[in-house]
């Protein structure tokens, strides 16, 4: 067995894996049944002055027959009071002291209300804060959220505050609503963040109704954009992570959210940086019990790598992680067809012949029988053809020893070289 | 064709330039590719010649061989200092 | 019977085979690998193309999704009940392998389905050419003409001796697996471009084959076969034997009747008819069905699946069993059939084992029910009456051009397949159908 505990900036969590801030952290009752689920710490939903919500608040992306391919909500932050959530989460400490409570909060960009926020929710045991500067609805048309969270100055200013005040780590959560996301985790830093998380949710607008010409969802008929999230974003949440986690300014611990469902993609997140991972979506899909597999996976993966503890997953593939220009244009690999496996669906083909280029063909075997082989000198090794391809083992990538590696930054300095 | 005949085709060129010592004056790349402007070496009288590379295959062979000879150059030259 | 016992016995005759439900549905459809050059539509043989059709379900697009199945096969809803999936589509599926196939057969009737209830135009009549054309024959193949020629704008009269259109389908594969409203609404579709449906006109009775040739620019006959043929054994004529097609006829009809209650039946034939009689037998009420063939399990036409259905139903067969003589009381009632026993020899010509009769072999079969289901006879007065070149009633056609020896009458269907030619399903025929309707219309149309 691993050993699955963390230390992330300086908080301790019997695992690595948090329910992340969001409908299933909005009570005690909740967060107890978490932990006793098996998680090892959860960011409280949103404190700050309760609102009110509207109703038809989720709505899912499926795709074919699986369903919440996506999830989006216009769900705003905490609509109870201060006194009552504080009050659970002694209570939730009391009976859960080795989980990690971390309190989410948003409060107007003004030094005192951050002052008078922070020393609040210390004063009932958390274990630390996370500043939620990320929410793209709702609450930043009120100036917070996203709307903070998309200026570096802000960034910087707000944490400094906090920082002023708080004895326990502070958290910067980070919106992806950005070109750049490595700007506002510099401020964060700057700003004397002790970790920072992300990604909160990406704007949306799920859809429209065809029927009704009604957007999905809507209130009364008319609707507003969201926050997206779910296994889709996972991939957007994981370069944002990578971008963060490769930059040497930045140098505070990274907590990664965005689409994780199971202990392959905490792992995932983990190499790439991510010293914890915070789930959502994937427990509003399936309940608490989910951590189940997350614990259990992830130890069985650890144990057949020989890894002692996970923090020693932390960050090994960030090296692999790097510009275009730094790839080496060189590498040559090309696709081949394992005709035992191949169930002679053609996609490979018309995939290739459609929007690749044009090199798998047809011949006809020894017992007559048409099948379909690359013609490797004219493939690119896009990967297009494995990537439709439902047969599994069908179709190989192979890598081809090539010349020695040259990249584009090599190449372009050396003709600039030769022309000046 | 196949890009990877035209590719060959541009490859025999480019080998031809860089076996013969042609002396490689510019490299230049534009929207039509890579021109390569190239003088026969001792021959400073003779005009400079093009070769247009179209694949990108071809224009990656040429800086790859390039390169290749570059460092070949400079492993050697470390090698001397020593 | 009373009237309330009447439903209850009716009930068994409904479609047995389940729709899939809305969420099967979706399911099955999101598991369509949306094949390139598909086996499936290959394997079809009016080439449906399959992932296509599959593709508009998934999409919600079920008017799209009927129409390419429709567009390829005017039968595609009787043929999404009566096909041998699984030795077509379903069989080619690249999914069998690595996991199951795609339930096409079922997809498609899902697709069908909404079209018979949403009842959209799926097809237009085309420009009128000025053309007239007669069919002789309601079933598959001539409707399936009929569709195809409206749709290239020339003016159809079908001319049909029953009192409903659609054959074999309307009249002769039993309710349970093909409810008789789905090939009324196959009809009811060619109908719809503009065909003129005559029913209960029977060519050679209430209208002379001189009068339509002479009165139409092309004709086509597709009138099928006929009802099956007597065994030419002792005892034909007695109380309780019937032909299998006039016993499924009364029930598709919706006649039902208590005469089967509690009888012992033997039906002789192995084909999908036999196995058809046979199920109904029991669903009448009969205790013990047993059916008798001359060969053996792996020589009998019937599918596989049909086969599996009549052997879940508890009906039993003996194989390698002829029957010589239906035995009667002195009422003139069944009352068993002496049959004799056979081995199997050389191939003949069908390339079967032909069977040969075992000496000293014969036994009584107790019996109060003998039913015939041993194919189907042929319209051979019809065909003369047109002077057609045929063989035993298989009218000779041209394979690519679908003219008989008459230039200007072709053929299609059932009255063209036999000896080895051609397959009688309702996919082939509404196949040659479509075809044949493709030939006359390159006919006429080159005709100055």
């Amino acid at each position: 067995m691993a050993d699955l505990r963390i230390d992330f900036a300086g908080i301790k969590s019997g695992n690595p894996f948090w329910l992340a801030s969001g409908p299933p952290t909005n009570t005690g009752y909740q967060v107890q049944r978490a932990f006793e689920a098996g998680w090892g710490g959860a960011v409280w939903k949103t404190l700050g002055e309760p609102v009110i919500n509207v109703t038809s608040r989720f709505s899912g992306m499926h795709y074919g027959s699986q369903r919440v391919a996506g999830f989006n909500n216009i769900e705003l932050i905490t609509d109870r009071p201060l006194e009552i959530n504080l009050q659970e989460i002694e209570e939730t400490k009391v009976n859960y002291p080795d989980h990690t409570i971390i309190a989410s909060l948003m409060v107007e960009p003004k030094r005192e209300k951050w002052h008078e926020i922070v020393k609040k929710v210390e004063a009932a045991g958390v274990d630390g804060l996370e500043l939620n500067f990320g929410c793209p609805h709702g609450m930043a048309e009120r100036g917070m959220g996203a709307a903070s969270g998309q200026v570096p100055e802000l960034v910087e200013k707000q944490t400094c505050w906090a920082k002023e005040a708080a004895e326990t780590p502070v958290i910067v959560k980070l919106t992806p609503n950005i070109t750049d996301i490595t700007a506002t985790a510099y401020a964060a830093s700057q700003g004397g963040a002790d970790a920072i998380s992300m990604i909160n949710t990406i704007n949306s607008l799920m859809g429209v109704d065809l029927d009704t010409w009604n957007t999905i969802p809507n209130v009364a008929g008319k609707g507003t954009h969201g926050g997206y999230c779910g296994p889709a974003v996972k991939p957007i949440a994981l370069s944002m992570v990578a971008e963060c986690a490769r930059d040497p300014d930045i140098s505070v611990p990274i907590s990664g959210i965005g689409g994780i469902e199971n202990w392959r993609d905490a792992a995932e997140f983990m190499l790439m940086g991510a010293s914890c991972v915070q789930i959502c979506t994937a427990a509003m899909h399936h309940g608490f019990r989910i951590v189940e597999d997350l614990i259990d996976g992830l130890n069985n993966y650890l144990d057949s790598k020989g890894i002692a503890s996970v923090m020693d997953l932390v960050g090994q593939s960030v090296p692999k992680y790097m510009s275009w220009g730094d790839l080496d244009l060189n590498h040559k690999r090309v696709a081949r067809i394992n005709l035992d496996q191949c169930i002679h669906c053609n996609k490979c083909y018309i995939a290739c012949e459609d929007a690749a280029h044009q090199c798998i063909e047809w011949f006809v075997d020894a017992k007559g029988k048409r099948a379909l082989k690359v013609r490797e000198e004219d493939c690119v090794g896009c990967n297009l053809c494995s990537i439709v391809c439902p047969a599994e083992g069908a179709i190989h990538m192979i890598d081809q020893p090539g010349e020695f590696p040259m990249t584009w930054n090599e190449r372009q300095h050396l003709i600039h070289t030769i022309g000046g | 064709m196949h890009e990877h005949t035209q590719f060959m085709n541009e490859k025999v060129k480019i080998d031809q330039i860089l076996q013969r010592s042609y002396l490689i004056i510019s490299i230049e790349e534009n929207l039509s590719g890579t021109f390569v402007t190239v003088q026969p070496q001792g021959e400073q009288e003779s005009p400079p010649g093009t070769v247009h590379l179209v694949t990108a295959d071809g224009r990656r062979y040429l800086t790859s061989r390039l390169f290749e000879r570059k460092r070949v150059h400079a492993q050697k030259s470390e090698n001397t200092a020593r | 019977m009373n009237a309330s016992a009447a439903t209850d016995l009716w009930k068994v005759f409904d479609e047995i085979h389940p729709d899939l439900k809305p969420k099967q549905v979706m399911e099955e459809a999101n598991r369509c690998l949306f094949c390139f050059d598909a086996p499936c539509t290959k394997a079809c043989p009016t080439g449906i193309d399959v992932p296509s059709f599959i593709r508009k379900i998934a999409t919600g697009n079920l008017k799209g999704s009927a129409r390419v199945i429709m567009e390829a096969n005017p039968m595609g809803a009787t043929c999404a009940r009566v096909c041998p999936t699984e030795e077509l589509c379903e069989g080619a599926c690249v999914l069998g392998e690595a996991s199951l196939p795609v339930m096409i057969g079922d997809l498609q009737k899902h697709a069908t389905n909404w079209a018979m209830k949403n009842h959209p135009q799926l097809f237009e009549a085309g420009k009128p050419s000025g053309r007239e054309i007669a069919i002789v024959g309601a079933g598959p193949a001539g409707l399936s003409a009929a569709r195809q020629l409206a749709r290239f704008g020339h003016q159809v009269t079908i001319y049909e001796k029953r009192e409903k259109p659609g054959g074999l389908d309307t009249y002769g594969i039993v309710p349970f697996r093909l409810p008789q409203k789905v090939a009324l609404w196959e009809a009811d579709q060619v109908e719809q471009l503009g065909v003129m449906i005559k029913t209960g006109i029977a060519v050679g009775r209430d209208i002379s084959a001189d009068f339509i040739q002479t009165h139409f620019d092309a004709v086509m006959l597709a009138v099928g076969m006929a009802d099956v043929p007597d065994l030419g054994i002792p005892g034909e004529e007695l109380d309780g034997v019937f032909s299998a097609l006039e016993l499924i006829e009364k029930v598709k009809d919706g006649q039902v009747t208590d005469r089967f209650m509690g009888r012992t039946a033997i039906v002789v034939g192995a084909g999908n008819t036999a196995i058809d009689a046979a199920t109904t037998l029991k669903r009448l009420g009969a205790t013990r069905v047993q059916m008798i063939y001359r060969r053996t399990e792996s020589e009998m036409t019937a599918y596989p699946a049909e086969y599996r259905f009549a052997k879940e139903d508890g009906i039993t067969c003996s194989w390698l069993t002829q029957p010589k003589k239906v035995i009667g009381d002195t009422a003139g009632r069944v009352t068993g059939v002496e049959c004799a026993r056979m081995r199997l020899g050389k191939p003949d010509g069908s390339g079967r084992r032909r069977p040969i009769e075992i000496e000293n072999s014969n036994f009584l079969l107790e019996a109060d029910i003998f039913v015939k289901a041993i194919g189907q006879g042929r319209h051979t007065s019809l065909i003369d009456a047109f002077r057609l070149k045929h063989d035993h009633g298989i009218v000779s056609v041209d394979a690519r051009t679908f003219q008989t020896s008459d230039p200007n009458v072709f053929a299609a269907g059932d009255v063209t397949f036999g000896n080895g030619s051609g397959e009688a399903t309702v996919v082939a025929a509404a196949q040659q159908g479509k075809l044949a309707a493709l030939a006359i219309h390159r006919q006429l149309m080159s005709r100055v």
